[in-house]
């Protein structure tokens, strides 16, 4: 919950947003929703975001676009999909999150200065790049000079144990899998799939 | 004048209006003919023309069929004065004391070794706080004493047939090896009784013999013995000093002849263990609801260790509420039961904390309100939140983990004994009696009344009545509105003496009945006999469906008000006269699919023009020379639309559309061309899409080739 209440007028509700997310995987069953929060009681990172899955189900449903798509919120899901399990009218809470990622991707409605958005971008990024992950180019993008020199002791440790690979090789052919990696961007495919 | 055809809305809206204005100007009720043009014309499209095209095509089949009309008159028929209830729980027990004290013989029928239902179980009852036994046990004995009530425990309703005023029931009662009369329910049998098991009236929350009174209150308070777990030691025979114990005791039949049947079988639980995430089965602290009604009867503790509980939480909607995995209904009691058992609970036990996990908190009824609002003042805890997991974190302990969804942030509460409300389901085995008895099942499993809201205790058979959680989920109170409801229904069936039975059954052409016996064989009700001048149809059980007539070779059967030469001057009416592209038949059974037909108008649901619905008692009725005769008059394609639970059934209803299928292709008629399904009444939704779909199919395969079309005339001319 962010300290400061705003007042939502009528003028902030687009009401072709509610029914632009119902098209897209996950917001099939939207409309059913009975806001009885299981999703967020089982939700293992929603502590960690500004709005639980059930608070940003209400914004869309509020028509809240540039809201719902610039909350930090859709960017903590981690696809447990514990709430998938248990959402008594199914709907698909994690297919929704990575939905709404597009669309806010797609719309540059990202939120400033987010941890996990951050952290999605270097993995794709090392992803699009090298064809496989390098786990320390994507820690040293992701980490500040602090926690670098925080994180000394560990790395030494993990560095003897031959644990720390400075260098992942990239694959043989890395741009065979721009094709996956195009779809969020090009705005044609609503899937991510 | 000699016959009518009204052109307007459904004839189950205003055909008896109708009739009864042509009776009373000397018109034969029968020769009153409706042409329905508002459910199933006007309500049903927005292009007028072709809406036009098909209005007269509606027109000129009732046209057609009014001038084969023929005058019937209704016979009266004696009404057997006895009423067959269903069930032993408060909505069956109300029924009979009523109908009993009316002067009517009632012959009640539990499954059970006694009677007294779910309402027995329960500590008090909302919002008045009456201990439930207590107000419940004056019925019970009054039940058991009324001279006009025949109790039949331990017994279930094997077969039943018949129609209003004149039902047959077979009764399978299971040994009890008691007898009802000597025991004196002194418990002697029960002391030396080697076999314990779990107390099912005790929801497993005590243990029982295998010889055992079900409760203490209980009618008859004769002890019965448990047939699945008794090893046969016999041992309590030498204990009873009354000899009662009967070792070679048997099931056995009784046939009871009844006017009309109450149907009032009630409700199970839903099985909690299926939300693995609650942990039901998996720690002794984790209860339902129904169980800690017992455990408040009989001193409040947690299973765990037997100690007093310091911190209960209730978990709402626990299969309510939940189209994945439970009910997609609101199970209505579980709020108020809840509410009801924190409260007591708080009495019972100094310094408890009660928290209640609700969705949405349902308190709607007299006096509900306040009590919530008294709850709330007694210091129950409210959290607005489905409960996420039930979480063992010891022995005794667990966490619940839930949003508060007001706050919007996670709590977490270790609790001590954790209460499942699950959902309400209707009893096992209602389902199977209503197949018997012509009920119809909504889409929630329960039984459906024939209008939801101006008749609510009618089933769609005229002599059957409904009452209580047959119907849904209620608690007592309305249990008890609707108990009075049927058997005030019941009396004003029973009352006059006589019932009105309707002319349209079948009938045998004596000259052309070569007594083949295959009109026998497909009979549903056994109405038709076959005697030395060939096959009869008895009068009073027919129910005119019309199974019969198609597989008669001898064209020897026909039905009143459905005779062949009446369908096929319809059928020829709709087919012919206008020059329709893709033209589609659809033959709808009369109770439910035609009322589904209806209901797609009212709820004006578009579909294609192009189908025009022909009313038939059954799908059952027609012949492949009926799909014959509506092709070669200029259809493209017939739908066949039977009704769910019907006496048609499920069997019967496939190799019937087989073989009409086979006759129909062999003519050259394309397979694709004929459709058959078969709906309920709330399904009706489904028929708009069908009716999409199948004129969609037909436009693709485009018009009937004409010399098909005229080669199936001239077959059928001959």
């Amino acid at each position: 919950m962010s300290g400061q209440k705003e007042i939502v007028g009528t003028e902030m509700m687009d009401p072709t947003f509610f029914e632009e997310v119902k098209k897209m995987p996950g917001g099939e069953k939207l409309a059913s929703c009975i806001q009885c929060g299981i999703c967020s009681g089982s939700c293992t990172t929603s502590f960690a975001g500004e709005f639980n899955p059930r608070q940003v189900i209400e914004l869309i449903q509020l028509g809240l676009g540039n809201r719902t798509l610039s909350t930090t919120s859709i960017w903590t899901c981690v696809f447990c999909r514990t709430c998938a399990v248990r959402c008594p009218q199914g709907i698909d809470v994690p297919e929704l999150m990575s939905s709404l990622r597009i669309m806010a991707v797609r719309r540059g409605a990202l939120p400033r200065d987010d941890r996990n958005l951050k952290f999605h971008q270097a993995f794709s990024k090392s992803l699009v790049a090298n064809g496989r992950l390098d786990t320390f180019r994507l820690y040293s993008r992701l980490a500040g000079m602090r926690e670098i020199a925080r994180s000394l002791p560990l790395g030494l440790t993990l560095l003897r144990k031959g644990k720390l690979v400075f260098r992942t090789p990239a694959m043989a052919h890395p741009e065979q899998l721009s094709r996956l990696t195009e779809i969020p961007r090009s705005g044609e495919e609503a899937s991510s799939k | 004048m000699e016959r009518v055809v009204i052109g307007s809305c459904s004839p189950r809206m205003h055909l008896k209006t109708f009739r009864d204005l042509c009776s009373s100007e000397g018109i034969n009720p029968y020769l009153v003919e409706m042409a329905n043009l508002r459910e199933q014309c006007s309500w049903t499209t927005l292009d007028k023309d072709s809406a036009t095209d098909k209005a007269i095509d509606i027109v000129a089949g009732a046209v057609g069929r009014a001038a084969y009309l023929e005058p019937l008159t209704p016979t009266e028929m004696k009404v057997n004065s006895n009423v067959a209830v269903i069930g032993g729980g408060v909505s069956g027990i109300c029924a009979s004391l009523e109908l009993a004290n009316q002067g009517y013989k009632v012959f009640m029928v539990e499954r059970q070794p006694s009677i007294g239902g779910h309402m027995a179980q329960l500590s008090k009852t909302y919002p008045t706080l009456d201990c439930s036994l207590c107000i419940l046990s004056p019925k019970l004995a009054e039940t058991k004493g009324h001279p006009l009530i025949e109790l039949m425990t331990n017994a279930e309703v094997a077969t039943i047939n018949g129609s209003a005023g004149a039902y047959s029931l077979s009764l399978t009662r299971r040994p009890r090896y008691v007898n009802e009369n000597k025991c004196t329910g002194c418990g002697e049998c029960a002391k030396v009784c080697p076999v314990e098991v779990a107390d099912d009236f005790e929801e497993g929350t005590a243990r029982r013999k295998a010889i055992y009174l079900p409760f203490p209150q209980a009618v008859p308070n004769a002890y019965v013995i448990d047939e699945n777990n008794c090893t046969k030691c016999w041992l309590c025979i030498k204990a009873c000093k009354h000899g009662a114990i009967n070792p070679r005791d048997q099931a056995s039949q009784k046939k009871i002849e009844t006017g009309a049947v109450i149907v009032a079988t009630g409700f199970r639980l839903f099985d909690p263990s299926v939300l693995t995430q609650y942990g039901f089965g998996t720690h002794p602290n984790i209860v339902t609801n129904l169980q800690l009604e017992r455990l408040i009867e009989h001193g409040v503790y947690r299973p765990s260790d037997r100690k007093t509980p310091r911190k209960i939480a209730w978990v709402l909607c626990v299969g309510s509420r939940d189209s994945q995995s439970g009910q997609p209904y609101c199970s209505k009691i579980c709020c108020m039961a809840a509410v009801k058992e924190a409260v007591l609970l708080r009495e019972l036990v100094p310094n408890l904390e009660t928290w209640i996990f609700y969705t949405d908190l349902r308190a709607a009824g007299k006096g509900y309100e306040e009590f919530y609002a008294r709850a709330k003042e007694d210091g129950v805890k409210f959290v607005r939140g489905r409960v996420a997991e039930v979480v063992p974190i010891s022995g005794n302990e667990l966490l619940v983990r839930a949003e508060d969804t007001l706050l919007g942030v996670q709590l977490e509460n270790a609790f001590d004994l954790v209460v499942l409300c699950p959902a309400i389901l209707p009893e096992a085995g209602s389902s199977d009696l209503a197949e018997r008895l012509g009920l119809h099942i909504g889409s929630d499993g329960f039984l459906l009344e024939r209008h939801y809201k101006l008749r609510p205790v009618d089933s769609q058979n005229d002599g059957v009545f409904l009452s209580g959680c047959s119907l849904g989920p209620k608690d007592v109170r309305e249990s008890v509105v609707e108990a009075l409801s049927a058997a005030s229904r019941t009396a004003s069936l029973l009352g006059k003496g006589l019932v009105t039975v309707s002319p349209e059954k079948a009938y045998v052409i004596e000259e052309k009945c070569d007594s083949c016996g295959e009109c026998v064989k497909v009979c549903p009700t056994r109405a038709i006999e076959l005697l030395s001048s060939g096959a009869t149809v008895k009068f009073i059980p027919c129910v005119g469906c019309g199974l019969c007539i198609p597989v008669c070779a001898r064209g020897a059967i026909d039905l009143k008000n459905s005779t062949e030469s009446q369908l096929m001057a319809e059928i020829e009416g709709v087919a012919r006269v206008t020059p329709t592209k893709a033209k589609i038949i659809a033959f709808a059974e009369a109770t439910s699919a035609y009322t589904a037909c209806d209901l797609v108008g009212l709820a004006r649901q578009q579909y294609p023009t192009n189908v025009r619905v022909i009313k038939v008692p059954s799908v059952g009725r027609l012949h492949a020379r009926h799909l014959l005769a509506a092709f070669s008059a200029g259809a493209d394609g017939v739908v066949m639309i039977e009704g769910e639970g019907t006496v048609l059934d499920e069997e019967r209803f496939r190799s019937h559309v087989n073989e009409i299928r086979k006759t129909v292709t062999s003519g050259g008629i394309e397979s694709l061309r004929v459709f058959a399904t078969r709906t309920t009444i709330p399904q009706y939704a489904k028929l708009a899409s069908v009716f999409q779909t199948f004129t969609e199919r037909i436009q693709k395969l485009g018009p009937l080739r004409m010399d098909v079309r005229s080669r199936i005339k001239q077959v059928t001319v001959a």
